[in-house]
């Protein structure tokens, strides 16, 4: 059985259109990523599955409840951390913790086990205002609270953004223990770089699902020669890669520019003659793998086509 | 029930760090008792006179004395025209003027009709109808005494009726008996709807509500959660209120406390669930503060506080049938000064009651957790 099941979700905010027609399932103890841009759906699609929002046409299961129907069964056995953080800022990090415990008819130590390898970390600061926090301390109590209920199923909204890149990576160390531990978790970020290290992705992208899959898998369907080329003049050589004729698509990314080619009979030498051609300096040119972002960008031309 | 007891703890919690809510929680109800009992007083003293003399005769001589006798008026100006006069009460210098024309002591012996001239500042109604009828009392007794004395009662004086009245339930006609019980109604009404108004949008703002909305707590439990802790705070701001009034003008409380803490508890059941209202159509803590304060002026200024409520006129009286405050000051008046029974302000109780029901009510259906 699906932990989860989305079945032609939409949601339409007056004229605008949300999320349109989503399908998407995720098994039990799975660890799935939900990658997009901002503004791309997920925090709407997020709002519908742990009820705070009715979907306007569609429907969807967590748990084998129904979000509509069985709102109040939902409430219990998912763990939520809204992208915002949304705890008492006034309250200590003790304070909001032993609240959600107590909200959930629970106490901290019941499930202590769980949120044990988190909790350690703020634990030294347990009197300290939460609003106080820095950043990745603040999602790691967000974490705490989410998990003092021992749900089945967790929820983390953009959990990383505006999380510094150490607190970043304990972070999805921490999801990968508790994925062990047996909880289905569902998590968004706009970071590609994170999508890897999740079991499977969607790929979404203004409300639409582009693809889901294992990163893996996401990658290989990536088939055009994919090179990195750079020069002294960035923007010319975006500019000039683009009315090349062999090329696929290209992209800035950071300093070097992501060209994907045609066919595969295109060589280095040949992309490097017509930069030189043009009178570009310093050009250095290597093949590369397809990243996610690579493929995500690509998706995107498609759907655009 | 551990759920509504950990929503109670927190929202404790919560209110005792919030310095300044906890130091207005305190200082309300003391610093406004003092402040605006003694201002907002309502005896005239003190009117400032001015008075034209054209007589100058020895009878003229003791009707000033006589008027300045008094601790109406104080002789602020002595002029020597009624133009001057008039200048200076058009300078407000004055608030009242005194014209003895020059024949007046001769119109007296000459059994004509003596006349003084009265003429009042009348910006403020209220301090010009009263000065007005205290000059004329004052004349009205002098002319009786002298007239009968300096003509060896030649001239009859008409007969009098002397009306005397006896003031029930606030004998000395004491102003701050009648403010104290209505001006701690308005305290209690401003510091509950404020708090509970800006608790819950503050909730929206921070983004906590949406956390508690995916958790099992129910609507229920979240408006009890929140009506207890300001239902104690309110009770203790009447206890507070009741300490100045007790302590600090000796104010006798005729009725029963236990009722008064009743009628409150209702009371405060009834406004929180106001507060909740306006929190639950507004998006922001700024929002918030206009629709109350949109309400806040309507209840305070019907409430029969400053002006008696049935004197107004029918719609007003209308409104007031649904304005829980209108109901409060006069019960509280009743209670503290009357010391009415609950059997006397049952009809008062049950509006407080069907009022915080029917709002509570509307809360409750109008709380969304799923938007």
């Amino acid at each position: 059985m699906n932990t989860i099941e989305i079945k032609k979700i939409s949601k339409v905010f007056g004229s605008k259109t949300a999320l349109n027609n989503i399908n998407m399932s995720i098994k039990q103890g799975e660890l799935f990523g939900l990658i997009g841009a901002d503004g791309a759906g997920k925090s709407t699609l997020f709002d519908i599955l742990v009820t705070l929002s009715a979907a306007t046409s569609g429907s969807a299961s967590v748990h084998g409840f129904d979000v509509e129907k069985d709102a109040k069964n939902i409430r219990r056995i998912v763990g939520y951390m809204p992208g915002r953080f949304s705890l008492y800022q006034d309250l200590t990090v003790y304070e909001n913790l032993n609240f959600f415990a107590s909200i959930f008819g629970g106490t901290i130590e019941d499930n202590y086990h769980l949120i044990k390898d988190i909790y350690e970390h703020i634990a030294p600061f347990k009197e300290r205002p939460a609003g106080k926090l820095s950043g990745g301390m603040k999602q790691k109590l967000a974490l705490c609270c989410a998990l003092v209920h021992q749900p089945k199923v967790l929820f983390l909204d953009e959990p990383t953004t505006g999380v510094d890149p150490v607190s970043r990576k304990e972070f999805w160390g921490m999801l990968k223990r508790l994925q062990e531990k047996g909880i289905t978790i569902l998590v968004s970020t706009p970071y590609m770089d994170e999508a890897v290290l999740c079991e499977r992705i969607a790929l979404i992208q203004e409300g639409e699902i582009m693809a889901i899959d294992t990163p893996v898998a996401i990658i290989k369907s990536f088939t055009h020669p994919l090179y990195s080329v750079k020069s002294k003049k960035l923007y010319q050589l975006l500019k000039d890669l683009r009315n090349f004729k062999e090329t696929y698509s290209c992209y800035a990314f950071g300093q070097t520019v992501h060209l994907a080619l045609k066919n595969q009979d295109t060589t280095a030498i040949i992309i490097q003659d017509y930069l030189h051609g043009l009178g570009h300096e310093n050009i250095e040119i290597k093949s590369i793998d397809a990243g996610i972002e690579d493929c995500f960008m690509e998706l995107m031309k498609k759907t655009a086509e | 029930m551990r759920t509504i007891r950990a929503l109670i703890q927190k929202e404790f919690k919560q209110i005792f760090r919030n310095k300044i809510i906890l130091r207005l929680i305190i200082m309300l109800p003391v610093v406004q008792l003092i402040i605006l009992i003694y201002a907002a007083n309502n005896d005239i003293k003190n009117i400032s006179m001015g008075v034209v003399d054209l007589d100058r005769s020895s009878t003229s001589q003791k009707i000033i004395s006589k008027l300045q006798a008094s601790s109406y008026f104080i002789l602020n100006d002595f002029s020597t025209s009624k133009k001057q006069g008039i200048r200076m009460l058009e300078k407000g210098k004055t608030d009242i003027l005194i014209e003895i024309p020059h024949s007046f002591e001769k119109d007296i012996y000459n059994n004509e009709h003596p006349r003084v001239a009265i003429t009042v500042n009348a910006i403020n109604s209220t301090v010009a109808i009263l000065a007005a009828s205290y000059a004329g009392n004052i004349l009205g007794g002098f002319a009786a005494e002298y007239a009968f004395s300096v003509t060896q009662g030649k001239i009859e004086v008409p007969k009098q009726i002397n009306v005397t009245n006896s003031n029930w339930f606030n004998p000395l006609l004491d102003y701050k008996s009648l403010m104290l019980p209505g001006v701690l109604a308005i305290l209690i009404t401003i510091m509950g709807i404020l708090l509970s108004a800006l608790n819950i949008v503050r909730e929206k703002e921070m983004g906590t509500i949406e956390q508690l909305n995916v958790t099992p707590v129910t609507k229920l439990q979240f408006i009890i959660g929140k009506l207890f802790p300001f239902m104690v705070v309110g009770l203790f701001q009447l206890t507070l209120g009741l300490c100045v009034a007790v302590f600090l003008y000796n104010l006798e409380i005729q009725g029963s406390i236990v009722l008064l803490y009743g009628v409150v508890t209702v009371y405060l059941f009834s406004v929180l669930g106001i507060g909740f209202l306006i929190s639950t159509i507004s998006d922001n803590q700024v929002q918030a503060m206009f629709v109350m304060l949109f309400f806040m002026i309507i209840f305070i200024l019907l409430s029969g506080l400053f002006t008696s409520a049935d004197s107004m006129p029918v719609w007003a009286q209308g409104i007031n049938t649904i304005n829980p405050t209108y109901y409060l000051v006069d019960i509280i008046r009743l209670v503290v000064l009357k010391g009415s029974t609950l059997f006397d302000i049952r009809k008062q109780m049950t509006a407080i009651l069907i009022i915080g029901l029917v709002v509570n009510a509307v809360v409750i259906q109008s709380y969304k957790k799923v938007v």
